[in-house]
């Protein structure tokens, strides 16, 4: 068993296998050998550890790929059913499961992460990402008119 | 119409919060989701008061976001802004291009994130070649700059010389380019990309007039790492060039020069002598190419070819195919069709040396007879595909003998018999009758090897298929083993002694493991295609245009229509451009 202490000083008691899942804490075990103090995790709060671990748990017997995987734009939306079920989540936790699992260096959930919100990205005209993602035009109105002109004509051709 | 998709969203999101508030009845609730709710609020509750506070605001958003849904004042605490760039990048790698110029649009921190090189690895213009402005496409290259790997320009005439100019500074990394029919960009514009493209080792620029021999000794000095080149086709060059290709680019393993005119001695020997690696060679179509230049090229070589296609050579004679055959062990794929000079003696001795042939062309070496098939039939254990269409002199005793005794019995798929007057329907109908044999045996004892040998390349996966089949319907054993089992495709197009009836006889004995191309069947298969699309639900696969073409032209040309197909096909190439580019060497 390994302890993870979060930046909020929660601990958490978790399997080895599973808290291996992070490079990350496997790299800090294999440094510092066997030992019962808990490892500081000083960038994750105790709630986005929790659904860390959640996850880490649900996939502790995946394989573990070391390959890199090569940027296919095409093999975008599987992301499996727990996956989806578990990512759903108001954004601000999305986005910090997204950090801790890039900090952790857990690089299937980060994976999955980055296409949850690819996905939510997927398919919207600009207006709707804007109010999605909660965030200001602040083309200038010429831009935004010129902007708006060569970008459409360029979908339209894209549709095409 | 944006609003009204939006709306709905939003207030979906608004009420999986307020659900969140309510479930456990506090203002300082978690802002989880209630699907995680469970086993979750309890320590957290506890421990961090502070993780709550984020709700609150969060709600404030929504709630502002619903009444004027522009500008929202509050912020939450975490933003998708508020990620590293490496993230936000690696969010948007997952974007699909129409995705990303949506997302350009967005505000100004994300059109300079769609423009990060990283996420322009791989330009392929493809989908959108025809409508891409110049202007766009430069953008693209620019702003893909130093990333840019991989570049499909392929058939895109906005690509102008001087985009090209100004991508050969941006963009000195590429490894791959293909320019195959991008005709509107110059002589020196090529040279002025080639010559500070370092890396680059895959080249297609097949059938530009703009490439001349300078453009290839460019080539050769530049591109060190070159390992593919395609110059099909282009109409400037000479051996003179592919000589200088040849002394610069020694890692090349893949050389196509269709249609390229005085590959003399010199040049060819010095193909052979300095592409050590040198796997795949094409000179098809270079109808010059004399015996003497090929056995320098063979004389030299490193006797590693895999595939060669000297297809349309018409001066080679079986005295090449000696040297081919003693030489070459490795060699798998030999296309010589219309290399009409070759005799029994030469393919004889070609097919009891090399025994490892998977793609034999043979169409219109009329001079060959029933020996060199049976030596075929005698030697090849992994043929796949046969054609000898146009060879006159083959007869049935022959092609049975192939099909139903020779050693590739259980690896031929494909065999081409266009054109063989002397074939009748005696070779389709005893070809249909083996076939129904071995399927029946086969579904009937699927545990006896000897029986099952005609699918003996995956024997695990096809015998769980067999006994599944026994216990079930003859049906259901057809429809599975449809798609996974080795299918025998004969085409038998303009050959005068077979019938309608033939045919019709043997596919009625063997249709799902035979399929035959001929003059009566296309109609059969639309048939049978419309029945199955009904059945199944599933679209016609029969391309009706393509055979219709055939039979069209079959009956103007009757005697050289697949000869005069294949030049056609190979001028379309030239001339249209896109239209379907036999084996691009890139995609």
């Amino acid at each position: 068993m390994v302890q993870l202490l979060s930046s909020d000083n929660e601990t958490f008691t978790v399997d080895k296998q599973v808290a291996e899942r992070s490079i990350l804490i496997k790299n800090m075990l294999e440094d510092v050998g066997e030992s019962d103090a808990p490892i500081p995790l000083p960038n994750v709060t105790a709630k986005i550890l929790k659904k860390v671990i959640d996850w880490c748990e649900h996939h502790r017997g995946d394989p573990v790929s070391q390959q890199e995987e090569i940027n296919d734009r095409k093999r975008l939306t599987e992301i499996d059913e727990w996956d989806q079920k578990f990512m759903e989540v108001d954004q601000e936790t999305l986005f910090e499961i997204i950090l801790a699992a890039n900090y952790l260096d857990i690089k299937p959930l980060l994976d999955i992460g980055c296409k949850t919100v690819a996905n939510m990205i997927k398919g919207k005209s600009p207006e709707e990402i804007r109010r999605t993602f909660n965030i200001v035009n602040d083309f200038t109105p010429e831009v935004r008119q010129f902007g708006i002109i060569s970008h459409c004509y360029f979908l339209a051709m894209l549709s095409t | 119409m944006d609003a009204l998709l939006a709306v709905p969203m939003f207030a979906d999101i608004d009420l999986d919060q307020q659900l969140g508030a309510k479930s456990s009845h506090s203002p300082h609730s978690l802002p989880s989701p209630p699907i995680s709710d469970a086993g979750f609020s309890e320590d957290g509750l506890q421990q961090v008061p502070e993780a709550a506070l984020p709700l609150v605001e969060n709600m404030s958003i929504s709630e502002d976001h619903n009444s004027i849904g522009s500008s929202p004042k509050a912020k939450s605490n975490f933003d998708f802004d508020d990620l590293p760039k490496e993230l936000r990048i690696k969010i948007f790698q997952n974007l699909a291009v129409k995705d990303l110029m949506q997302a350009a649009m967005v505000c100004r921190a994300w059109k300079q994130l769609t423009l990060d090189g990283s996420l322009w690895s791989n330009i392929d213009v493809t989908p959108y070649y025809r409508n891409i402005t110049t202007e766009q496409l430069l953008a693209l290259g620019v702003a893909a700059g130093g990333f840019l790997k991989i570049a499909n320009f392929r058939g895109c005439i906005q690509l102008t010389g001087h985009s090209l100019r100004t991508l050969a500074e941006c963009c000195p990394n590429v490894k791959v380019l293909q320019l195959k029919d991008c005709r509107t960009v110059s002589t020196p514009s090529i040279a002025c990309f080639i010559s500070q493209a370092h890396q680059l080792q895959v080249l297609d620029v097949s059938g530009l007039d703009s490439i001349k021999n300078h453009t290839l000794q460019a080539v050769a000095s530049s591109c060190p790492l070159l390992r593919i080149l395609n110059v099909a086709w282009c109409r400037n060059i000479n051996g003179d060039g592919i000589n200088a290709i040849a002394q610069g680019c020694k890692l090349l393993e893949h050389l196509k020069v269709n249609g390229c005119p005085r590959l003399d001695d010199a040049t060819m020997s010095a193909i052979g002598e300095n592409l050590p690696n040198l796997k795949r060679l094409c000179l098809a179509s270079c109808s010059d190419l004399k015996d003497r230049a090929l056995l320098a090229f063979l004389d030299s070589s490193h006797g590693r070819l895999t595939h060669l296609n000297i297809a349309n050579c018409a001066k080679i004679t079986d005295a090449v195919i000696y040297v081919i055959a003693d030489k070459f062990t490795m060699l798998t794929h030999l296309e010589m069709a219309g290399c009409s000079l070759l005799t029994d003696d030469g393919l004889n001795h070609l097919v009891s040396h090399l025994n490892g042939i998977v793609n034999l062309d043979l169409e219109d070496l009329f001079q060959i007879t029933d020996t060199s098939i049976r030596e075929i039939a005698h030697h090849q254990k992994s043929l796949r595909r046969l054609c000898v269409s146009g060879c006159v002199q083959i007869t049935d005793s022959a092609i049975i003998n192939l099909v139903l005794r020779g050693e590739c019995t259980d690896s031929l798929e494909q065999l081409e018999l266009d054109n063989c007057s002397a074939i009748t329907d005696r070779a389709l109908t005893t070809i249909a009758t083996h076939l129904a044999t071995r399927k029946a045996i086969f579904s009937q004892s699927p545990s006896s090897d000897s029986s099952s040998s005609l699918f003996s390349s995956s024997p695990p996966k096809l015998n769980k298929l067999s006994s599944f089949a026994t216990n079930s319907s003859e049906d259901s054993f057809d429809k599975v083993l449809g798609r996974k089992k080795r299918q025998l495709s004969v085409e038998v197009l303009d050959c005068n002694n077979i019938t309608e009836n033939g045919v019709r006889t043997a596919l009625n004995q063997a249709a799902p493991l035979l399929q035959i191309k001929s003059f009566y069947s296309w109609n059969d298969n639309r048939r049978r295609s419309l029945a199955d699309a009904e059945d199944n639900n599933t679209p016609p696969t029969v391309d009706l245009t393509g055979l219709r073409t055939n039979v069209r032209r079959m009956r103007y040309y009757p005697l050289t229509r697949t000869r005069r197909r294949r030049i056609q096909r190979e001028a379309n190439t030239v001339a249209t451009g896109r239209s379907q580019g036999s084996s691009c060497i890139i995609s």
